[in-house]
Formats: C-alpha cells, sequence, structure tokens
C-alpha cells in the first residue's frame, strides 16, 4: 500500500522556480498495477521517485504500508529502500560488473550471506529467463535483455513494490511488449505492486489497472482502465487516451 | 659512446634507482591522499550524492592553489616543513615530500574527473535499493571508474617522473639530475642522449603497463 499525500516539489532552475508536483495525491493498494502517464516535464518521473524517497517533497506525506518515510532516519529509509525495486529506462546496470554481479548488486549492499545471494541470483535471472547469460557482461546484452537482468536485479531482493521509470521507452516495440510481460508476470504471478511511469499509452494499458493522469505537476484523473468503456474526462487524457478510446 | 655508458654503468644504475625510488613514494603516497579527496571532492560537489557547497569551494581553491604553484617554487617555499618531517630538506627522501604535495592534488582532481564521468544512472540506481555513501563508493564509483583511475595513475607517473628530474637541486638524485650533471654540465652530448633515451623509454613503459591494465580493467565495450 502506497499513500502520497498533498505531495509538492518545487525545484530551483536558473530560469526561477520550477514547480514539479503540486499538491498529488494518490492511494495505491498492495498487489495493485498503477500507472502514471503525461507529458514528458509532467513530473511523472518525480512522483515516481518520491515513493521511495530519491526525490524528497518539500511538503506532503509519503506513507508505504501506513509508514512516513519521510519522518525516518536515513539509515532506516536505506532498509526500507531495500524492500522497493526499481527499474530504469536506461537499466542503469553496472558495465564493469558480470550480469550475476549486477543481479547479486542489492544482496550484497543487504548484506546477504554469500550461499543465499547465489540461489536468489539464479532464481531470480531464471524468471527471467537469463540464467545461462550469468558470467557474460551487459555490453555483451541486446537493451532487452539488459532490461530483464535489470527486473531480476529488482525482484532479486523479493520486494513488495516495483517502481518502473519508463522501462520501455528505449526498447523496440517487440522487445516493449517482452518487458511488459515479465511486468504483468511480477505483478499478477509474484504479487508485486508495480507502479508505471510512462508516455506509452500502449504499455500502461498493457500493465496496469488504473493509470493516473498527470499534466504540469498536477494529478489531472486516475482512469480506471478495467472498464469496457474508458471515459477519460479530462481533455489530455482524451487526447492520451486518443478520442477516450476504448479497450 | 658505448664505452663512456659503460664506464659510467654504476652511476646510472644508481641514479634509475633513485628515480624508481620518488616515483614510488610520490605516486603512493598522492594515491592514498589523491583518491580519497578526489572522492570527497566529487561527494561534496554541488549536485551530488551529499552536496555541501561551503566546504567543497574552500576545498577547490585549496586544490587549484596547490596546483597552481611550479614545482620549483613549492620544492624550496616547503623547505621548513621537509625539514621538520624527514630531518634534512637535502637527498632522494626530502624531496619526496614537495613531490607528494604537488602530486596529491593532481591526483585527487584527475579522481574527481573519472567519478564524475562514472553513468549518473548506477548512482541512482545504487541509491534506489538502499546503499549507503560509502558502498556507493566502494562498490558503484570506484568499480565503474577503476580503469579511469588507473589512467590517472599512469598520468601523474608520466608527468613525475618529468618533475622528478628537478630534484637535482636539492641533492635528490635521479635520472634526470644525472642526466644534467654528465651531459650538460661536463659536455658530454652522447650521455645527455643516451639518458633523455632512457627516459623516453621508461615513459613509453609505463604508459603502455598503464594502457593493458586499464584496458583489462574496462568491461564496458
Amino acid at each position: 500500500m502506497i499513500e502520497l499525500k498533498s505531495v509538492s516539489k518545487t525545484y530551483k532552475t536558473a530560469g526561477g522556480t520550477l514547480r514539479a508536483l503540486e499538491d498529488v495525491s494518490v492511494e495505491i493498494g498492495a498487489g495493485m498495477a498503477w500507472g502514471f502517464i503525461g507529458l514528458s516535464g509532467a513530473g511523472k518521473s518525480t512522483l515516481l521517485r518520491c515513493v521511495n524517497l530519491l526525490e524528497r517533497p518539500d511538503s506532503g506525506e509519503v506513507l508505504v504500508d501506513g509508514e512516513d518515510l519521510m519522518r525516518l532516519s536515513v539509515k532506516e529509509l536505506l532498509r526500507r529502500r531495500q524492500k522497493i525495486g526499481m527499474i530504469f529506462q536506461h537499466f542503469n546496470l553496472l558495465h564493469n560488473c558480470t550480469v550475476f554481479d549486477n543481479v547479486s548488486f542489492p544482496l550484497a549492499v543487504a548484506r546477504v550471506k554469500k550461499d543465499q545471494i547465489k540461489v536468489r541470483v539464479l532464481r531470480s535471472l531464471d524468471v527471467v529467463g537469463l540464467a545461462d547469460r550469468a558470467r557474460d557482461y551487459p555490453a555483451k546484452l541486446s537493451g532487452g535483455q539488459k532490461q530483464r537482468v535489470a527486473i531480476a536485479r529488482a525482484i532479486a531482493m523479493e520486494p513488495k513494490i516495483l517502481l518502473c521509470d519508463e522501462p520501455t521507452s528505449a526498447l523496440d516495440p517487440q522487445t516493449t511488449a517482452t518487458i511488459l510481460e515479465y511486468l504483468k508476470k511480477v505483478n499478477v504471478g509474484m504479487g508485486i505492486t508495480v507502479v508505471l511511469v510512462t508516455h506509452e499509452m500502449e504499455a500502461a494499458r498493457e500493465v496496469c489497472r488504473t493509470v493516473s493522469v498527470l499534466e504540469r505537476g498536477r494529478l489531472v484523473e486516475n482512469v480506471d482502465m478495467g472498464c469496457p468503456h474508458i471515459s477519460p474526462r479530462s481533455v489530455l487524457a482524451r487526447h492520451l487516451f486518443g478520442n477516450g478510446g476504448g479497450i | 659512446m658505448t664505452g663512456r655508458i659503460i664506464e659510467l654503468a654504476p652511476q646510472i644504475n644508481k641514479a634509475l634507482l633513485q628515480t624508481f625510488y620518488m616515483m614510488f613514494w610520490t605516486l603512493g603516497i598522492a594515491a592514498v591522499a589523491g583518491i580519497p579527496l578526489g572522492t570527497l571532492l566529487y561527494l561534496i560537489r554541488p549536485g551530488s550524492v551529499m552536496e555541501k557547497r561551503g566546504i567543497y569551494l574552500v576545498l577547490d581553491a585549496l586544490v587549484n592553489i596547490v596546483r597552481s604553484f611550479p614545482f620549483l617554487i613549492l620544492m624550496v617555499a616547503i623547505i621548513p616543513f621537509t625539514r621538520m618531517l624527514i630531518g634534512s630538506s637535502l637527498g632522494t627522501s626530502a624531496v619526496i615530500v614537495p613531490l607528494s604535495i604537488s602530486a596529491a592534488p593532481d591526483f585527487a582532481r584527475l579522481v574527481e574527473q573519472v567519478l564524475i564521468e562514472v553513468d549518473r544512472g548506477a548512482v541512482e540506481m545504487a541509491r534506489s535499493v538502499g546503499a549507503s555513501t560509502f558502498q556507493i563508493v566502494v562498490r558503484v564509483l570506484y568499480r565503474e571508474g577503476r580503469s579511469g583511475i588507473v589512467g590517472a595513475a599512469t598520468m601523474i607517473s608520466v608527468s613525475f617522473l618529468s618533475y622528478s628530474t628537478v630534484a637535482g637541486l636539492v641533492g635528490g638524485g635521479g635520472i634526470g639530475d644525472f642526466a644534467i650533471r654528465y651531459g650538460y654540465y661536463r659536455y658530454e652530448p652522447q650521455v645527455m642522449i643516451f639518458t633523455v633515451a632512457l627516459i623516453i623509454i621508461l615513459v613509453q613503459i609505463v604508459q603502455t603497463v598503464g594502457r593493458i591494465v586499464a584496458r583489462a580493467l574496462d568491461k564496458r565495450i
């Protein structure tokens, strides 16, 4: 369960201040697949990064399972982050580490025992179908494979939540479909809450139950993708969904 | 020419050993002081992991000040300090003090640059899994920047091989000092040419070894 309450964030830029988030509130139930969509600069990535406090809001509350992360000590916060996985647009693998060492990275950070690490890394790599690439360096992998390694890295920690920051934006349509399949597997098969930031409607449609539409730092509306007839009210949402498009 | 060189072989040997001795300690001290200092500069620079603008500006200026001293002037300026540390301001060991003081901030600056080049995404990933600053430094920055750090050490070695030739002025010896004493003061151009050739070969070796090690450590391509 993730609750963002009246989250606001302002950046100081050379040309003045930029209101990245204005009074955004969302409640994401455990096990949900939730999307944040909007045009670039809408604040969706900033909002996502507020969930694990990579970005600290100026005001508001960030509650994960009822606990206000903003009130935790640094040490406590680092512990909580271990249970919130994250994947990125550019995969963010360590180039000088093998696939195995990339997946074991969060486990090593959390000081998991060596024999345990081996078991969990191989199990995670198995989930994404890359167990045979454990000894390779990322340079030998395709973009899609790199993102699968990143997914394995995230699930190796057995997180409750997986944050996805534009995970398919650097990939071709075919590879995108594969990655989205894995995200669904993580969500439905493993019961992990998935929060997906994307500007691609198709990706959100594929994975998410509910989508929050963001525009210039504000949450415009939440759209239930489960309805047979999606009827977004806002102009932006209608534009993003393509004329209120039925699925 | 060969005869004269063979005649001088013991002196050349001694000079080379002195040079190696100076290089070894200078590089060692520069690394031990420069790597943490460079890391600190990276960490506290504006926009970085633990930004401390004020301290950064002070350290940044300090590094620049030491780096702007011409080596010869620095060597003379810190003679009292050297004497206090080593007990003498003359000799090979005494030269290591100004060499190290000059090399450390150079090394620090290079390390800072290397760490800036490390993919910010990797640092962000490490933060997202709850890595502490120390873990980010050791497990991400040094691992991803290791070939760059080797490159920095190579550059420092080459430029301080050249600085160490000034050592002769305070009785530090070394191969550069040998070249001046025999090649220049005694008008023995063959000896000078031979010594310069020797230094060129030394630089080539340092550079080649550095490149091979850096390449072996770099798995990006």
